[in-house]
């Protein structure tokens, strides 16, 4: 006896394609494969995808070597570069630039973390930015690259790298792959959903030519419409724009004029902020702003007058209401992508988000009576990542002495939440960082944005004061010459690429060649 | 508090000695030596357990330079890999518990779930637990009477072992406080008699010894909970009782001796009428708790349990949701109390002592430490307690005292814990956890639950090719056993 042989899930539908949908086939074919489970995918060359997303974080090249795909080359089928981190431009105040790494600050010196003894010493003669001893911030600001050493001991191992890159061509990179594992495609566009009278599970859809297709196990990938989860389960939306206030952008590409940075930039606006995201083959840019600050026309006027190469193409407009679906997983529809919720694109937490929910529903893989329990839990994983990072992002826009303009002084004076508002506390008065282990952004992440954002602790941790001042500047001062001795020996990030076999090949992806 | 902001300048630390040493050791090894310590030792010794169990791997123990191998000689010890369970999770059963390492995944599954399904092809789900037995390596060695230490190249099986030292508590109450430099700290041998809290009804200004010797101090640290009592409901720190689930009311302990051939070598849970044992065998005495329901079993009971002719004292198993207030915290007996099963009390106060170490207060206003402190604090606590809770929920022995422990209301933590693995195999990590979770498993499956399900994706695995490898994993555990020492 296996499983309740009527238990199992035979069937899984994806309602909408695009880097959701895609990346959860291919998650899906991949893990489940040998299980005797239909996976379809139905989306509409119509109805066209919001690409979200074109940088990422770290935690990418997980999902993707779980796949089991060589990374040189899908970063030569979606253009893409290296990610280090996130350069934020103006955030604190005007003229302010810092760097969010993926990688450590410093080193172990004593009972005390690092930024304890930097703190102590930071207004002696010889200390440096607080950027300055992380490996990934001088490297990109250097803009060079190489792969993280093996070995934990080394401080070359203390960083981790993510791709900025085409989120279309990573849709169709992974499309190809959960094709060639049996995934089927269907074009169509679903014009109605049947539920079950009893339990309330959908059961089928019927196509706008007619034909129905059926489910034991839904994933709503339609984007922010939420044809299942919303549309016919009604599940309702927790409203966040009362604590990240954007709704709309802009979003545009231009040609590259510049070397290719291995960072991301995020530059405030007086409205809002612009990114920038240099692909190898074009540079992705946006405007997220808020309505009531700013309107349309000034937006776009601001993000074209801000492109530093030709614009390749007319501004396109998004809207969004920032939030997350009350239930991430109603009944047997699991929403993922922006049809479970969007914060915002600041810290390139969409497509984590994405991961985030395929990783869960793979643990938390269903029989198809799709238990309370199942649904529970996921939802309740899902609930606690959302918050996280929403408090995150919501300390940007709060750490700021912009004086100005009205939106970032509001954002200053406005009431956080308590979880938020305990860690700043924590960290104003004694230097004290969110510890967690499960979470997306951890203490490195924190670290970076309070004092990239001007927020200083009134104390120190009293063990920092253990390490006579002499050693204390001496480490400093090795860390420091240590560190540009490594970026040194990198390559420079676009040798790198082309070095590991990475370099754009436009014409494999049917574009016109570089 | 409404004072000046300053920097702390002074601590003063009220306890019994086991609690009281340990958290001065690790204090003074990592604060400046501007900040004075006070220690208030209340050496009476009353109230206090013969005997403690100290995990292997202590971060305590590795800021005091202290290692395991030497714990038992100095404090008149044994070590044992496992923990014995009498008498659960049936009457007539026998179980061991370990620190277990991890096993490794297979085919990105836990093993758990591969021989779940492996039960059900065979139509008996019941069996999980028999087909686990083999995999349970620290606990097999135990129970074979074995005993190595763990292998640190990590190349074997032996890694996975977390072996223990059970220790007289007044001789390693001794060995920490040799670790303080007593020259650098003021020492009275006294008790908490009165607290001078701030006008504002804020922290603790001073404290008055029932020496008449008055301490003040900008932050207070009570081991026992003396101090706490004392200062009552005006720092209001969240105590929450857990005597619906832990129900005993009373405890009696003591120590008798024994000769070393007879000890077992390992520590005893017991499940008796009315109460639980614990034995923790040392060099040459054996140290016993008798945890129990006052109405259920007499004085005289309680004494015929322990087999030493001793008075027992009240006990309630309690934790507090705000360790910290003000300027006063509370660790150790002061802050949670869960009784002897797995040494949770003395665990918890290790990992007290870390967490305070690394909360430190730097100025006199230390909300935001305390805030911090009492989050961690709590996550900690959660998973020390649920751990403790489990054989009490999970046991089907009919007694009267697990009929009681079975009637509470379980805490969330624990309720979702359970209902995960009982409805599909899985296990909820929380964060900052200290107890492995291949012990947690093996707990779960020994105490009975079979999930309703294993992981669909082991459905996928081809169970012929699969086998050999969990024969192969079975074969070196158990040339890895039969290669260790015998424990005497």
């Amino acid at each position: 006896m296996t499983q309740p042989a009527d238990n199992r899930v035979r069937s899984i539908v994806i309602v909408g394609g695009g880097t959701a949908g895609w990346m959860t086939a291919a998650a899906l074919a991949s893990r489940l494969d040998g299980l005797g489970c239909e996976i379809t995918l139905v989306e509409s060359a119509e109805i066209g995808t919001v690409g979200v997303g074109e940088a990422t974080l770290p935690n990418i090249r997980a999902f993707n070597r779980m796949l089991g795909i060589d990374e040189a080359e899908l970063m030569a089928r979606t253009s893409a570069t290296i990610k280090l981190g996130i350069e934020f431009c103006d955030w604190g105040q005007v003229g302010d630039s810092y760097i969010h790494p993926f990688g450590d600050f410093g080193d172990a010196i004593g009972a005390a973390d690092f930024h304890q003894y930097w703190l102590q010493q930071r207004d002696a003669e010889n200390t440096k930015d607080f950027g300055d001893y992380c490996l990934a911030i001088r490297a990109a600001k250097a803009g060079r690259f190489d792969l993280p050493a093996p070995n934990p001991a080394s401080r070359r191992h203390a960083f981790a790298y993510a791709f900025q890159f085409d989120a279309s061509l990573y849709g169709a990179f992974l499309a190809d792959y959960a094709q060639a594992r049996g995934v089927q495609r269907i074009e169509g566009k679903i014009t109605d959903a049947r539920c079950d009278g009893e339990t309330g599970f959908v059961r089928s859809v019927m196509l706008e030519d007619g034909r129905k297709m059926e489910g034991d196990l839904w994933i709503d990938c339609s984007g922010f419409r939420g044809l299942l989860i919303e549309q016919h389960l009604q599940t309702g939306y927790d409203d966040w724009s009362e604590y990240l206030w954007s709704n709309r952008a802009w979003a545009v590409p231009c040609e590259t004029v510049a070397p290719v940075h291995p960072y991301t930039r995020a530059t405030a606006r007086e409205a809002g902020w612009q990114w920038r995201i240099p692909l190898q083959h074009r540079v992705g840019n946006g405007l997220v702003y808020c309505d009531r600050y700013i309107d349309d026309q000034a937006a776009v006027d601001l993000l074209m007058a801000n492109l530093e190469g030709e614009a390749l193409a007319d501004p396109k407009q998004l809207f969004f209401k920032t939030g997350k679906r009350r239930k991430l997983w109603n009944r047997n529809v699991v929403a993922i992508g922006l049809s479970g919720g969007f914060l915002e694109p600041l810290e390139s937490t969409s497509i984590d988000l994405i991961q985030n929910g395929i990783m869960n529903l793979i643990e938390l893989f269903p029989g198809r009576e799709c238990a309370e329990g199942d649904a529970g839990e996921y939802n309740r994983l899902m609930d606690l990542e959302f918050g996280r990072v929403r408090d995150f992002l919501m300390l940007h826009y709060a750490a700021n002495q912009r004086e100005e303009d009205d939106m970032w002084r509001e954002y200053r004076e406005m009431e956080l939440p308590d979880s938020l508002q305990a860690k700043i506390d924590a960290f104003r008065q004694r230097g004290l960082v969110p510890q967690y282990a499960n979470g997306l952004f951890q203490p490195p992440s924190w670290l970076s944005v309070f004092i990239g954002q001007n927020i200083f602790p009134e104390s120190y941790d009293p063990r920092a004061e253990t390490i006579p001042e002499k050693n204390l500047s001496a480490h400093f001062v090795e860390i420091d010459a240590d560190l540009e001795k490594l970026v040194a020996a990198m390559p420079e990030h676009r040798e790198f690429i082309e070095t590991y076999g990475a370099a754009f090949d436009a014409g494999a992806v049917g574009m016109p060649a570089q | 508090m409404t004072q000046e902001s300053r920097p702390l300048a002074s601590i003063a630390l009220f306890g019994k000695p086991h609690g009281v040493w340990p958290a001065a050791a690790v204090l003074q090894k990592q604060l400046p030596e501007r900040i004075s310590l006070t220690i208030v030792e209340d050496n009476a010794g009353a109230g206090h357990r013969t005997a403690c169990l100290l995990p292997a791997k202590s971060p305590l123990h590795d800021l005091l330079d202290i290692r395991l191998e030497e714990l038992a000689e100095q404090c008149h010890g044994r070590y044992s890999l496992a923990l014995e369970w009498q008498g659960w999770p049936n009457e007539s059963s026998r179980f061991f518990s370990a620190p277990s390492g991890g096993l490794p995944l297979i085919e990105g599954l836990e093993l758990h779930h591969i021989l779940l399904r492996a039960a059900r092809m065979h139509g008996k789900p019941s069996d999980l637990g028999h087909l686990y037995e083999p995999f349970r390596f620290a606990a097999r060695a135990a129970s074979a009477g074995k005993f190595a230490w763990p292998d640190t190249s990590g190349l074997s099986p032996a890694a996975m072992l977390g072996p223990a030292a059970h220790v007289e508590s007044s001789a390693y109450a001794e060995l920490l406080k040799g670790k303080v430099d007593l020259g650098r700290v003021i020492v009275h041998h006294a008790v908490p008699h009165e607290v001078r809290q701030e006008k504002d009804g804020g922290g603790i200004r001073s404290v008055k010894l029932d020496n008449g010797i008055s301490i003040a101090a900008d932050f207070f640290v009570d081991v026992s909970g003396q101090l706490s009592d004392l200062v009552g409901e005006k720092l209001d720190s969240g105590r929450q009782s857990l005597a619906p689930l832990l129900p005993f009311d009373r405890v009696i302990s003591g120590a008798r001796s024994a000769k070393s051939g007879s000890l077992a070598s390992h520590p005893v849970i017991r499940a008796l009428p009315g109460g639980v044992l614990s034995e923790i065998p040392l060099a040459d005495k054996i140290a016993s708790e008798f945890l129990f329901v006052s109405s259920l079993v007499d004085e005289e009971g309680a004494k015929n349990a322990i087999g030493i002719d001793k008075k027992s004292a009240a006990f309630e198993a309690f934790f507090l949701d705000r360790p910290w207030t003000e300027n006063l915290v509370r660790i150790g007996e002061a802050a949670t109390r869960l009784g002897s099963q797995f040494d949770s009390d003395q665990r918890l106060l290790a990992e007290e002592i870390i967490l305070l170490a690394s909360h430190l207060p730097a100025r006199n206003r230390m909300q935001a430490e305390a805030a911090t402190y009492n989050a961690q604090q709590a996550a900690r606590c959660e998973e020390i307690r649920d751990f403790a809770l489990l054989p009490f929920t999970l046991s089907r022995s009919d007694g009267d005292f697990l009929d009681i422990a079975r009637s509470g209301e379980i805490p969330e933590s624990l309720k979702l814990r359970i209902d995960q693995f009982k409805s599909r195999g899985r296990f909820v990590p929380y964060d900052h956890e200290l107890i492995d979770r291949q012990q947690w498993l093996e707990m779960l499956i020994g105490f009975g639950l079979v999930p309703a399900r294993h992981d669909p994706l082991a459905d996928a695995l081809d169970m012929h090719k699969i086998q050999p490898a969990l024969k192969r994993l079975a074969d070196s555990f158990n040339r890895a056993i039969a290669g260790m020492d015998d424990h005497r």
